[in-house]
């Protein structure tokens, strides 16, 4: 059955691949439906970098996603981020795919308080496209902003936007597009313990999807997430793990027909 | 936290006696209809609630004291899950007597329309006084009714002798029940005779169609309870054993554990849903229960033959034997049931086993149709199924595993968090294989049956401000097999949320928005595919009680349905309006409603009052209006009286319904009638 689907996705790569997504990472995120714009995160470089910015810790981070369980279709990705005085630096990477079809994707973002309650990000992107050797590859520049503020206390209202200048990859017979997203969201620290959030997502070319999450931590060192979202309609859940300087999260969604897409995360902060 | 306490007490004083007068039926309605209305925009069959009615009823004569209830008392009340009793009990722990159910705002996972609900069902009698009020008395109930469709039916004089009904157009429905003083020993009967069914004539010699009778009697030793007659078991999440209604999806987005019930005797009119033998429960340990329990009845089937051998092709639940069509499915099929179940109470944790053996005869076979293909068939199955549930800290977590003779499974996991005091959420999974037969479950699922389904429910309730809730659930669901409408493997969603708003515990204002999106047959004449069909709804509805004589509910409420090219609207709009007299123990529910729907397929179902134990959920489709008039009046301590009139009149059509039930003419009105004695 999922060799069918594999075999569906090389007859129709576009839509599928992971070009029309955020290029998002971390598996907090992933448990909790990806409504991850406005939520206080290590894994914010690709979420939404005005976040950084509230980062007091140096932090960097390992992330690996199995979409659909299948070997072919698997991301990695690493986060460093550098909070200083000025503001915090942060270096993103992530690799999508297997040797006949890879995607690649480096970011360098800045970030920094522009007032009490108002943060802001930027970021700078290299995206890199290898096909097998007699397609070649390419490589296309662009940048995604972040802003973040809290409107009430404990509640944070986030707004991202990937790729605004709707750089594309130049192919001959097809289009190859770099989606240009944004997204809008909220999160609710309703405790400690608890937080909520909720986002709206508009790719320029496909439907708006509204994505929900929670996460409850039982203890110091356990926490318990769920997520859902829609266009897709997927579902979501996951664990954290903290102990001392290391946290730890995994997580699975799950796709009405495709089925199950695990994800796991390991982070240093110090 | 002292100060605070003080004037919380203060304040509850103030509002005791507000409280006290405004039992109000508005919100034990509310209630009511949010049960039921649900799992009957769920259900393509009539289900009968007579028994949770009956229970809620029950509460509503006795209701809880909130001062000296434990956890099982508490679990009566259906709309607080096992967490919200855990912090309940923890509170009262903590702080003694509760004085006001306003204090219950400052337990986590209550809110003010949480306590609106509960409100008539409970009371806070102090514990010193209640100790005096044991000296209880016998009861005795009994209920008489009857109904009747004005119009004539085609049924009632149709040429065809196969199909014309035998009895009168009238329903007689009688029911008596006793309870000792102790409550030791119990017993009654009921019986019924529905709408065209002989009575003391033809088949029906013995005067009504159905009768159920049982013996209930409990003491505190080792045997602690035997049901002799009918009775229904409850046991785990209902993978293997649950007769009657269970839970389904509902507004109650957080509540969908099930609690273990155990033996109870029946009392309702549904002809299938029950055991009839005997039953022994017993306490050897504390805390330690063994249930032992037979049966042996006939169920209405339709008898087919391969020329050697007898089978049945398909179990009928309608429980209707109006005429010789339906007399020839009457007790065609033979069961015989035999069961048992131990369960172990631990502090923190409490798990149960059960095992159950049916024998069939003759053999089930069901239908050649591809859909039918994992269904039961043969003459003999057997259930095996293991549940628990614990809490630890604020997680409630429940689950059951059982397995059917055929080899096939059944899974359900669930965990109820309490993440915040104002949060609440719940995650479901269930598996259940397509070749898993349990022909007494009745679990948490997206279709009626425990049978060929996948999926994961989410379903939360957030009070963000002390007068606001949300509430919202989730679930994706996916059928691995054919389903009896779709031919193919296929898969789905539902989403349903509400915004409620109560300004205070007498007013209260939601919207609502539900989605589905399932996968049905197409219409092609050639090969059917499936095409997805979204139903959507979008509700908005009031209820409030404006004096003490005076209360209103409003409802607007439109649908969209689409499947292929077919696009339809629909629309429902209703003003309840109830007076209560002050002089005279009498009130009066008058409904006017107005819909206009392109086809059944838009149909919009609500609620309507109705007369004590009765219950309908009618679905409102074409284009006319529905008014309804209700008469309660308590005439004395002992006795009740309820009348129902109600009437609809299509502005379009020039008959009603098809076949057998087919009325001539625009419009459809039915009188009830029903009496109460209580002593």
């Amino acid at each position: 059955m999922k060799k069918t689907y594999f075999l569906i996705f090389l007859l129709f790569p576009i839509h599928l691949f992971a070009t029309n997504e955020n290029h998002l990472a971390g598996a907090r995120s992933h448990a909790m439906g990806n409504s991850s714009v406005a939520l206080l995160d290590n894994w914010a470089g690709f979420h939404n970098q005005a976040i950084l910015a509230k980062l007091d810790q140096i932090s960097f981070g390992a992330y690996y996603e199995n979409r659909f369980e299948i070997k072919e279709l698997s991301t990695k990705a690493f986060h460093f981020n550098y909070p200083t005085k000025l503001g915090t630096f942060s270096m993103t990477y992530k690799q999508f795919g297997f040797n006949l079809y890879k995607e690649s994707k480096i970011g360098i973002a800045y970030s920094r308080a522009l007032g009490k309650h108002f943060w802001a990000g930027l970021q700078f992107d290299q995206i890199r496209k290898e096909l097998n050797q007699s397609y070649g590859s390419q490589s296309k520049y662009t940048f995604e902003a972040g802003i973040l503020a809290e409107i009430f206390p404990d509640i944070h209202l986030g707004f991202h936007i990937f790729n605004p200048s709707q750089t594309n990859f130049t192919t001959l017979d097809y289009e190859d597009e770099i989606p240009c997203i944004a997204r809008l969201g909220l999160s609710w620290k309703l405790s400690d313990q608890t937080i909520i959030t909720s986002e709206v997502e508009k790719d320029l070319d496909h439907d708006i999807r509204t994505k929900f999450g929670i996460e409850y931590g039982i203890s110091e060192m356990i926490s318990l997430r769920a997520g859902v979202s829609n266009h897709p309609n997927s579902i979501s859940m996951g664990m954290g793990f903290s102990y001392k300087l290391v946290k730890s999260n995994i997580s699975f969604s799950r796709h009405p027909v495709l089925g199950y897409s695990p994800s796991a995360d390991i982070n240093i902060s110090f | 936290m002292i100060l605070s306490k003080k004037v919380i007490l203060l304040l509850s004083l103030l509002s005791l006696t507000l409280i006290s007068t405004s039992q109000n039926t508005a919100s034990q309605n509310d209630l009511i209809e949010n049960l039921i209305e649900e799992i009957a925009e769920q259900s393509e069959e009539e289900l009968d609630y007579s028994n949770l009615l009956d229970e809620l009823n029950k509460l509503l004569i006795d209701p809880i004291n909130l001062n000296n209830a434990n956890e099982s008392d508490l679990d009566k009340l259906f709309i607080l899950n096992k967490n919200q009793i855990t912090n309940f009990i923890k509170y009262r722990e903590s702080t003694g007597q509760i004085f006001s159910l306003y204090e219950l705002q400052l337990i986590p996972g209550f809110s003010s329309a949480v306590i609106r609900n509960i409100a008539p069902f409970v009371n806070l009698k102090q514990i010193s006084r209640d100790t005096l009020n044991t000296r209880k008395k016998a009861k005795h109930i009994l209920l008489l009714k009857s109904e009747k469709t004005i119009e004539k039916e085609k049924g009632y004089s149709t040429e065809n002798t196969n199909s014309r009904y035998l009895g009168s157009p009238w329903k007689y429905y009688s029911r008596y029940q006793y309870t000792s003083a102790q409550n030791k020993i119990s017993f009654g009967f009921t019986s019924e005779k529905d709408k065209g069914e002989p009575f003391f004539e033809g088949e029906n010699k013995n005067g009504f169609d159905f009768y159920t009778a049982f013996v209930q009697y409990n003491s505190k030793s080792i045997l602690k309870q035997v049901n002799l007659g009918d009775y229904q078991v409850k046991f785990g999440q209902g993978l293997s054993l649950w007769a009657g209604l269970g839970g389904g999806k509902s507004s109650l987005t957080t509540h969908n554990a099930y609690k273990s019930q155990g033996i109870k005797s029946y009392k309702s009119t549904d002809e299938n849903q029950f055991y009839r033998g005997i039953s022994v429960l017993l306490e050897p340990l504390k805390n330690v229960n063994l249930a032992l329990f037979s049966s042996y009845k006939k169920k209405d089937g339709s008898l087919d033959s391969d020329s050697i051998t007898p089978f049945i092709s398909s179990i009928v639940n309608t429980g209707f034997h109006r005429n010789s069509n339906e007399f020839n499915q009457k007790h065609n099929l033979k069961e015989m049931v035999l069961g048992s179940y131990l369960s172990v109470n631990l502090n923190k944790i409490e798990m149960g086993i059960s095992f159950l053996q049916t024998k069939y005869s003759p053999e089930i076979r069901g239908t050649d149709a591809p859909y039918n293909y994992y269904n039961y068939k043969g003459n003999k199955n057997q259930n095996l199924s293991f549940y628990y549930e614990s809490q630890y800290r604020s997680i409630h977590l429940y689950g059951e595993i059982a397995q059917s003779k055929s080899g096939g499974r059944a899974i359900l996991q669930g965990a109820n968090i309490q993440a915040h005091p104002q949060l609440n959420f719940e995650l479901i999974y269930r598996k259940y294989d397509p070749d898993y037969h349990a022909l007494f479950s009745n679990s948490f699922s997206e279709q009626s049956k425990t049978q060929n389904e996948e999926g994961f429910y989410m379903g939360v309730e957030f009070h963000p401000y002390p007068k606001w809730t949300v509430k919202a659930y989730y679930d994706q669901f996916k059928f691995p097999w054919l389903r009896y409408s779709a031919n193919s493997p296929s898969e789905g969603h539902e989403y349903f949320s509400q915004l409620e708003f109560t300004p205070s515990n007498l007013v209260s204002v939601y919207f609502r928005y539900k989605q589905e999106n399932k996968p049905v047959n197409n219409s092609s004449d050639i090969i059917k595919g499936l095409e997805i069909q979204k139903k959507n709804q979008y509700r908005l509805h009031l209820s409030a009680k404006i004096n003490e004589n005076w209360e209103i509910r409003n409802r607007i409420e439109v649908s969209h349905f689409q499947k292929e090219n077919t696009n339809e609207n629909g629309y429902l709009i209703y003003q309840d309006l109830i007076y209560h007299f002050t002089k005279q123990p009498i009130s009066i529910n008058l409904r006017y409603a107005l819909f206009d729907t392109e086809s059944y397929n838009s149909r919009i179902y609500a609620y309507e009052n109705d007369i004590l134990y009765g219950y309908s959920v009618p679905a409102y489709y074409l284009k006319g209006n529905r008014f309804y008039l209700n008469f309660n009046w308590k005439v004395n301590r002992n006795l009740k009286l309820y009348v129902k009139y109600a009437q609809t009149k299509y502005s379009n059509q020039t008959s009603i319904g098809s076949s057998n039930s087919e009325i001539n003419g625009d419009s459809k009105s039915e009188i009830k009638l029903l009496l109460k004695f209580r002593f």
